[in-house]
């Protein structure tokens, strides 16, 4: 008689020690009645039942997640091990190093980070899930430790297991004095820029592009354009917008390493005592806004690769300088009325547990509301078109008109033979015979402008 | 109205109206600068009774001359006017005659040219009776005036290599001339792509191409030109036996080693000769800022400074070259030139209540040394003597005017870290020019993107005020500015002058503007440089005016495309407008990424590049390639 069958979901292969981790929620089918009916399925982790299936281990080493499901003919279980790592700061070298799960590797380096394999498929698999949005993996193979044939990346969704890409950037033996590699994808081959024969510093790169599913390489050039997942399913993306990401050495056949140089904005290096990076905050982009229009503020995310995201708000200030939010949160939504012209500053401050903040380098985006009505100028008398050299005549007074409550700049200049701008006020006396011209200028804070240019001759 | 189908004996146009704005009825007098026309009939409806008579002999600039004359005086009037010599010519005041050069005509008429006054460029025209005598000096001079007749008869104007105007005539009287054109600056060079790269061009500008040679001239009038000292003195051919030659870091000379003096008299010589027909050879330091260091440069330095040991030195070579010109080459005119630039700018001279005074009387140039003062750190949206902005400059040139009598000015036009830089001089040119004559600068060199194509906003328009100031700066600029947009953008120069005037215009009022909320002065230079050096700088610009200069741009475009014109004379004023759209687009693109919608954005990134690429410019940031500045502009986006 049959069990529960499982549908499993992404289970991290490490986690951190002390932080709470929400563990994927697997599902369980009963098939027993002869129709499909989901039971509940039980996680436990070393006796006690995670009731949320949020996680917050206490103890470092290796853990044992029990996933079990029960129906009238018995129970389904499943044992997944989760290493937990210990990140607290000792302020030595190779600190970065404890956010990795390591396997079969060595890691050593001062201003590099070097994972050296001790035995075919070292393995390093980060703790952190990373945003997919502007992922970026960057490494290079030093050329006297390139006695292998790959190294394996793989990234899987947090949440869903069978979003999973795995690809080899791959010696390519023909290639010994150029800049390219094979970049592996299932059956396909491609090129991708970087080498493991220490042609140049061009180093190994994998961009992720969320909006067109494709992997571009250092020098911007895209190298492959996914369209189906690890198991040969149509691709979707990383639909929980973050990854696991591992590397692998495969094909072992002497001294054997590579070195990371960053995962997106994380920098690599073994004398790294500490996390010094500010998180990063995603946040859409507002654009063609108008007056009168509704403004919304889309909900932003903050995260940071090492640490938690301890603070995070968004103050919202009118051109004028009005707070119309103040420290809010900033992954809710909003929306504002546009009643002024100018720029609305929308600035976001983060802070992770580390202690690093932004206070210094603020994010704030800008949203400009453009004023696309010109100035008006109208003039109290008539330019004289003709007048005397060596005699003051007057300027005609101008009168400016604007729909936006706000400063218009009005110069006048008269422009001399010789193409010289003189600001001018209420006369002018021209010292040379010819022609003048005479010009109005209006420009307001949008930087919607009106000229006026009167040709004014000069005799005697 | 045309000029030539006006018969007007001294037709003066006078304007006059009542004094209104003052308030009494004195009348005004005001005077268009027209022609002045004779009622000779010069030609009507397929026949002329003149012919244009040359030399029996003629010069290569003769020749040159009549064939200018014959083919656009064709072209406005379809009628081939036939060329004889002077051979058995005698001068006869009924003759319908236009003499080129030195004829027996020229030499019968009485007409008479002073040819040390004239130069090489400078001209007479003299209408004699009906003969027309066109002469000029040992040069170009004659040419010259063909163009000042073909002016004055055909309205002949040479905005740019593809547009030479003329006006189709019917019939043309012959003008009243009687005039001795001598240029405000004897040597007179524009940097501009259009006339570095031109002959035949730059010579209708009445300019040399480059710094060097126009049409005929063997090796031109440069013997040795610009930063050229260690191409006199080679390091890998001197150093290695003469390393006291050369400042420690070798990257100049050591100007007050005598035998290093010696070898390079030896040097210069030998150029004297190989270059015969050129007349002025440089020893210019070399393009850094640096200068020798040496025990005895600084035990002279401390007293008479760089600069005045730099003069000790070209005036002990011009004094050999002087002396042994005597034997040698008696007959030719020789100069030689050093820079007033980098460390050695400052002049030797020192202030003293009368004025500026030599600092030592062994400073004091010889008269076959000439100095170019080169202010490449100048402001150049302000004149170049300007009390607060250029005092370096103002000191450079009101001091070496007292050291130097022979005067070269390498003055700058366009900023060589961006090529699509607004280069915001056009309110001062005509100023520094003037400056500059008054100075009694014998040769002007304005630099600009010369070989490379860079073009910053209205380029080909800038190229041809320059060149006619070069000629006369007290031409009115506004004037040339006026018939430049009329002559090259036809049904599209409304919108364009539009164009032009609102970058002047914003760019003047926002300087003004930033500068008080900085407390910088925002000025013009050469480089990238400080913000308040370049309008690069997003606080400058609001989106708004570069939306409307673009708005200017489509209704030039769409004016060209609703014209009668055939598809290739559209692509062709399509193209020179669209070339004057890559500034504002620049800014646009460089600073307001963020407000652009990111499809919208990638639309205009590609539009950008494909016009930048067809329309020949290479670059926006200097040594940046194109498509390293896009894949920039592109990432910031992403």
């Amino acid at each position: 008689m049959d069990r529960p069958l499982f549908e499993r979901a992404t289970v991290p292969e490490s986690v951190l020690l002390g932080r709470t981790v929400n563990i994927a929620k697997w599902k369980a089918f009963d098939y027993s009645s002869g129709a499909e009916q989901e039971t509940a399925v039980t996680l436990s982790v070393d006796g006690n039942v995670l009731s949320d299936w949020t996680w917050t281990p206490n103890e470092a080493g290796v853990k044992t997640l029990v996933f079990s499901a029960t129906n009238g003919n018995g129970t389904t279980q499943e044992n997944v091990q989760v290493e937990v790592l210990d990140v607290t700061s000792s302020g030595q070298n190779l600190y970065l190093a404890k956010y990795f799960r390591q396997e079969n590797v060595e890691i050593s380096g001062t201003s590099s980070f070097d994972v050296t394999a001790t035995a075919d498929g070292g393995k390093i698999t980060f703790v952190n899930p990373v945003i997919v949005d502007g992922f970026r993996l960057r490494f290079s193979v030093p050329a006297d430790k390139n006695a292998y044939q790959a190294i394996r990346v793989t990234l899987v969704d947090t949440q869903n297991a069978k979003q999973k890409l795995v690809f080899d950037v791959k010696k390519n033996d023909k290639n010994l004095t150029v800049d390219k590699s094979d970049f592996v994808m299932g059956a396909d081959v491609k090129e991708i820029a970087g080498s493991f024969f220490g042609i140049s510093t061009i180093p190994f790169e994998i961009n992720y592009s969320v909006s067109e599913n494709t992997i571009s390489d250092y020098l911007g050039n895209v190298v492959y354009i996914v369209e189906k997942a690890y198991d040969g399913s149509a691709w979707t993306g990383f639909e929980s917008g973050k990854v696991y990401v591992s590397m692998e050495i495969v094909g072992k056949e002497g001294d054997s390493a590579f070195n990371l140089l960053s995962i997106s904005n994380q920098t690599f290096t073994g004398r790294t005592k500490k996390d010094l990076i500010i998180p990063q905050i995603f946040y859409n982009p507002i654009i063609n806004v108008n007056f009168g229009d509704m403004m919304t503020i889309q909900p932003a995310v903050a995260y940071d690769i090492l640490s938690e995201v301890v603070e995070f708000n968004v103050t919202v200030y009118t051109p004028s300088g009005v707070k119309l939010l103040t420290k809010a949160d900033p992954t809710k939504s909003y929306e504002f009325k546009v009643e002024e012209y100018g720029a609305y500053k929308i600035e976001y401050f983060v802070k992770d547990s580390a202690g690093n903040d932004n206070k210094y380098m603020p994010d704030i985006l800008i949203v400009n509301v453009y004023d696309k009505i010109q100035p008006e100028i109208t003039l109290n008398s008539t330019v004289p078109s003709l007048v005397v050299v060596g005699k003051s005549f007057s300027i005609p007074k101008a009168v400016i008109t604007d729909n936006a409550n706000d400063s218009v700049t009005l110069k006048v200049w008269i422009i001399e033979p010789n193409g010289t701008m003189v600001e001018v006020g209420s006369s002018y006396t021209p010292t040379l015979v010819g022609k003048y011209q005479l010009v109005y200028f209006a420009s307001d804070n949008s930087g919607c402008t009106t000229f006026l240019t009167f040709e004014i001759k000069v005799g005697r | 109205m045309k000029k030539f189908l006006l018969f007007v004996l001294c037709a003066i146009m006078c304007a006059s109206c009542l004094l209104n704005s003052v308030g009494c009825n004195k009348q005004i007098e005001y005077k268009e600068n027209t022609v002045q026309f004779t009622d000779i009939q010069l030609y009507l409806g397929g026949r002329s009774d003149y012919k244009i008579v040359i030399p029996e002999n003629a010069t290569d600039y003769e020749l040159f001359a009549k064939d200018e004359l014959v083919t656009f005086f064709e072209q406005a009037t379809g009628y081939e006017m036939q060329v004889v010599t002077d051979k058995n010519l005698t001068f006869s005041k009924n003759d319908c005659y236009i003499s080129l050069g030195r004829t027996s005509l020229y030499e019968g008429s009485g007409v008479v040219a002073d040819y040390s006054t004239l130069g090489r460029d400078g001209y007479k025209c003299v209408l004699k009776g009906k003969t027309l005598i066109i002469c000029g000096g040992e040069g170009y001079g004659t040419v010259y005036g063909v163009y000042e007749f073909l002016e004055k008869t055909v309205n002949w104007h040479a905005y740019a290599p593809d547009e030479i105007v003329v006006d189709k005539a019917y019939r043309i009287y012959m003008p009243n001339f009687n005039s001795t054109e001598i240029p405000d600056f004897a040597n007179r060079s524009g940097g501009y792509y259009v006339t570095y790269n031109n002959k035949i061009f730059s010579t209708r500008s009445r300019v040399l191409d480059g710094p060097y040679n126009r049409l005929f001239e063997k090796n031109g009038i440069w013997g040795s030109w610009a930063h050229n000292s260690l191409g006199y003195l080679p390091i890998a051919t001197y150093y290695n036996e003469h390393p006291e030659w050369y400042s420690e870091d070798k990257t100049q000379l050591c100007l007050s080693n005598m035998d290093m003096r010696a070898e390079m008299f030896n040097k210069v010589k030998q150029s004297i000769l190989e270059k015969s027909d050129s007349e002025l050879f440089m020893i210019g330091q070399e393009d850094k800022n640096t200068f020798c260091t040496c025990s005895n440069c600084k035990a002279i330095t401390k007293d008479i400074g760089e600069s005045g040991l730099m003069m000790q030195f070209i005036n002990d070579i011009a004094r050999r070259v002087k002396e042994w010109q005597k034997t040698a080459c008696p007959d030719r005119k020789i100069m030689l030139g050093t820079f007033a630039y980098q460390k050695t700018q400052a002049p030797p001279v020192k202030q003293e209540d009368t004025g500026y005074v030599l600092i030592d009387n062994s400073v004091k140039a010889e008269d076959n040394v000439f100095v170019c003062i080169a202010p490449i750190y100048a402001d150049w949206s302000v004149p170049i003597d300007d009390v607060e902005k250029n005092t370096v400059s103002r000191t450079m040139i009101n001091g070496w005017q007292v050291v130097a009598d022979n005067l070269m000015m390498w003055s700058y036009c366009n900023n060589f870290d961006m090529n699509l830089e607004y280069f915001d001089n056009i309110n001062v040119i005509a100023t520094n020019y003037k400056i500059f004559r008054d100075a009694g600068v014998m040769f002007l060199f304005d630099e600009s993107g010369g070989t490379s194509k860079q073009n910053f906003m209205f380029q080909t328009m800038m190229g041809y005020i320059h060149a006619e100031l070069m000629w006369d700066c007290e031409q009115n600029v506004q004037d040339m500015i006026d018939s430049f947009m009329t002559a090259y953008y036809k049904e599209a120069a409304e919108p364009m002058q539009k164009l032009f005037n609102l970058m002047r215009f914003y760019v003047t009022a926002r300087k003004i503007e930033m500068g008080k909320e900085d407390n910088l002065h925002y000025g013009t230079g050469i480089w990238r440089g400080d913000d308040d050096k370049t309008l690069l700088n997003k606080n400058f610009w609001k989106k708004s005016v570069l939306d409307q200069m673009l708005g200017y741009v489509d209704e030039a475009i769409a004016l060209v495309n609703q014209s009668g014109k055939t598809k290739e004379d559209k692509e062709l004023l399509i193209n020179r407008i669209k070339i004057e759209s890559l500034t504002p687009r620049m800014y646009l693109l460089h600073n307001f990424s963020s407000d652009i919608d990111k499809i919208e954005y990638f639309n205009m990134l590609n539009e950008f590049e494909t016009d930048m690429s067809e329309l020949g410019v290479t670059a926006v940031f200097g040594k940046q390639s194109l498509s390293q500045t896009i894949a920039e502009w592109r990432s910031n986006k992403i």
